[in-house]
């Protein structure tokens, strides 16, 4: 038999030995001897699948602990999610050195829940990135439905675990509302709505297929074609220099009408509109006076014209009236 | 003629298939007998530990451990380097980079870490089992033993297997370490993922448990290691030729009945442990 070599032997197993005591170490196999933990529970009526002990629970996206078991309860036909939380993670405030500062104990951190569940601090299954595993969030979803109707589901201190209200995650609202969705569609009547898709076709088929539809569009192509020579003629028409010559034109046209406006404006504003509209009020009511008088004079007239008339018949009558002057009457 | 010929051939066939049942049966029976002359070996050195030889142990351990150490640590580095190299590659593709040392963790503590140890130790520790017993078997030392009324299964082979039921563990803690090393460079340098993120990682990845599966297996395997090196090394022939074809089957079947049991463990551990 050849001779050992002890020193070698004895390297190999002292470099393994410690090697086996930093992984065992770094593993955080004996986390639970020395670390002080919460121990939490939830209640969520929904699937877990992707949800695991060992699965992590976080608080705000902070890591604070694993899901230490699940069970179906089958009288509520819910799951009971126990959470096992590690308590150095949790810090009262800032001091000095943050790695020094001792973690709040158990007592403590069920106060601070109650006080942020009546915030809206829930309990939620989130999906872990891409892999399909899930974990715990606790964070605060104040508009959220929470199931706390029962007794067992209110939040508290029961039996040494501190039980958090839950609420849906987002996956299982997306599902209840895809579901009510497709209840709704599947109310509407397809069928009906197919029958009368296929005879709205079946009449605009007819409808296609008469011979006015043939003239019409005849008719069509022609205005069409008219058209296109009118818009061609109208190209050839107006040439580019045409264009900017009509326009320089409409721009010297404009530009006078701007300032006959101008003009006008000032006209307007030196004319005294409401002086000169005052006086011809009272021009018209001057005249209106006028005639009134000038109607009066022509009646007057008119009965002196009548008197004359008489006096004028009489005298043709009893010419010797102009002599005699005019006779008595007889009785 | 021709059709004689056809069944004369037919013959050779079936007589060939013949054969290798008969040979497997025979050799399944045989193993199964040594497992049992090990199994008996094994109950009286419990019994009477002093008889146990300690000195051959601790040399065994020495071959087996200190010796393979530089080359069982470089192979399961350049694994957990290929493999962190290759997955980094693809898993980049899909931004998941962050899973890098998850995956490589998680492979090389699970699988790849017992099964490149045990590889080698079969290359090693194995083959040279085979041939020691072999070439005792050849010089006559094995049937003097019997006859001065040694059991050479507990002589022979109780060292070997404590021996490597000690080192093997060893080799694949330090490989499962070195493999993450590996995966931790490549991640490193390839993705810009910092040293103490990766660690983080594999830390909150790699469980507890993963571990302890590396290390049963690597007891597993150490145990099929020895009992097939020695075993083909009881099954040489009695010629010069014999003990390089007893060496030969050794490494082969050894690493046949590894992946055999690996993937006997793995369904295990997936279905009745991390189920």
């Amino acid at each position: 038999m050849q001779e050992n070599n002890n020193f070698k032997l004895g390297l190999f197993v002292t470099i393994s030995l410690l090697v086996f005591a930093a992984a065992v170490l770094a593993m955080g196999v004996f986390d639970s001897l020395f670390k002080s933990r919460a121990h939490l529970a939830t209640f969520v009526e929904e699937s877990v699948q992707g949800l695991a002990g060992g699965s992590a629970v976080k608080f705000r996206g902070v890591p604070i602990g694993k899901v230490s078991d699940i069970t179906i309860i089958m009288e509520s036909r819910t799951v009971r999610i126990d959470m096992e939380i590690d308590l150095s993670k949790f810090k009262t405030k800032l001091g000095k050195n943050i790695f020094t500062t001792p973690g709040i104990s158990a007592p403590d951190l069920y106060k601070y829940l109650h006080s942020e569940i009546d915030k809206g601090l829930r309990c939620r299954i989130e999906p872990d990135g891409i892999t399909g595993n899930k974990y715990i969030e606790m964070d605060f979803f104040k508009d959220m439905d929470t199931r706390l109707g029962d007794a067992e589901f209110q939040p508290g201190l029961r039996n040494g675990v501190f039980f958090m209200p839950s609420t849906p995650s987002l996956m299982s609202s997306l599902r209840f509302n895809m579901t009510e969705i497709l209840a709704n569609i599947a109310t509407i009547d397809f069928k009906k709505i197919s029958q009368e898709a296929v005879a709205l076709l079946e009449r605009a088929n007819k409808t296609l297929d008469d011979p006015r539809i043939d003239q019409l569009l005849g008719n069509a192509e022609t205005i069409l074609k008219n058209a296109s020579e009118t818009v061609n003629t109208l190209n050839s028409t107006l040439t580019p220099e045409k264009l900017d010559l009509l326009m320089t034109e409409l721009n010297g046209t404009v530009r006078s009408i701007r300032e006959l406006s101008d003009g006008l404006e000032k006209t307007l504003e030196t004319s005294k509109i409401p002086q000169t509209t005052a006086s011809i009020r009272e021009l018209s009511d001057t005249l209106s006076t006028g005639g009134s008088n000038i109607r009066m004079t022509i009646l007057k007239l008119n009965e002196a014209l009548d008197a004359m008339t008489d006096l004028i018949q009489y005298i043709n009558d009893n010419p010797s009236s102009v002599l005699h002057g005019k006779g008595r009457e007889e009785k | 003629m021709r059709r004689r010929a056809d069944m004369a051939r037919q013959n050779g066939i079936l007589l060939q298939i013949g054969d290798a049942t008969r040979m497997i049966w025979e050799e399944t029976q045989n193993l199964i007998q040594f497992v049992g002359e090990v199994t008996s070996a094994c109950a009286d050195a419990v019994r009477r530990p002093r008889k146990i030889r300690w000195r051959e142990t601790l040399f065994y351990m020495n071959m087996c451990g200190s010796d393979g150490l530089p080359i069982t640590a470089l192979i399961c580095f350049l694994t957990g380097i290929i493999l962190g190299y290759q997955c980094a590659v693809q898993m980049h593709k899909y931004g998941a980079d962050a899973f890098l040392p998850g995956l490589v963790g998680c492979s090389v503590v699970r699988e790849l870490g017992p099964m490149m140890v045990a590889i080698v130790a079969t290359g090693r520790a194995g083959s040279a089992f085979a041939a020691e017993i072999g070439t005792m078997k050849v010089s006559e030392e094995i049937d003097a033993m019997r006859t001065m009324g040694f059991l050479p299964e507990r002589f022979l082979v109780i060292p070997k297997l404590i021996a490597m039921i000690l080192t093997i563990p060893m080799l694949t803690t330090i490989g499962d370490v070195m493999g993450i090393l590996g995966g931790l460079i490549v991640g490193h340098s390839s993705l810009g993922l910092p040293v103490e993120t990766y660690y983080q990682q594999t830390i909150d990845w790699v469980a507890p448990e993963y571990f302890f599966e590396s290390i049963f297996k690597s007891v597993v395997f150490a145990i099929v290691i020895t009992l097939t090196g020695c075993w083909r090394g009881f099954r040489a022939g009695n010629d010069a030729i014999a003990v390089g074809r007893a060496t030969t089957s050794a490494v082969v079947i050894s690493i046949l009945f590894i992946i055999l049991c690996d993937t006997f463990l793995a369904h295990v551990f997936n279905t009745i442990f991390f189920g």
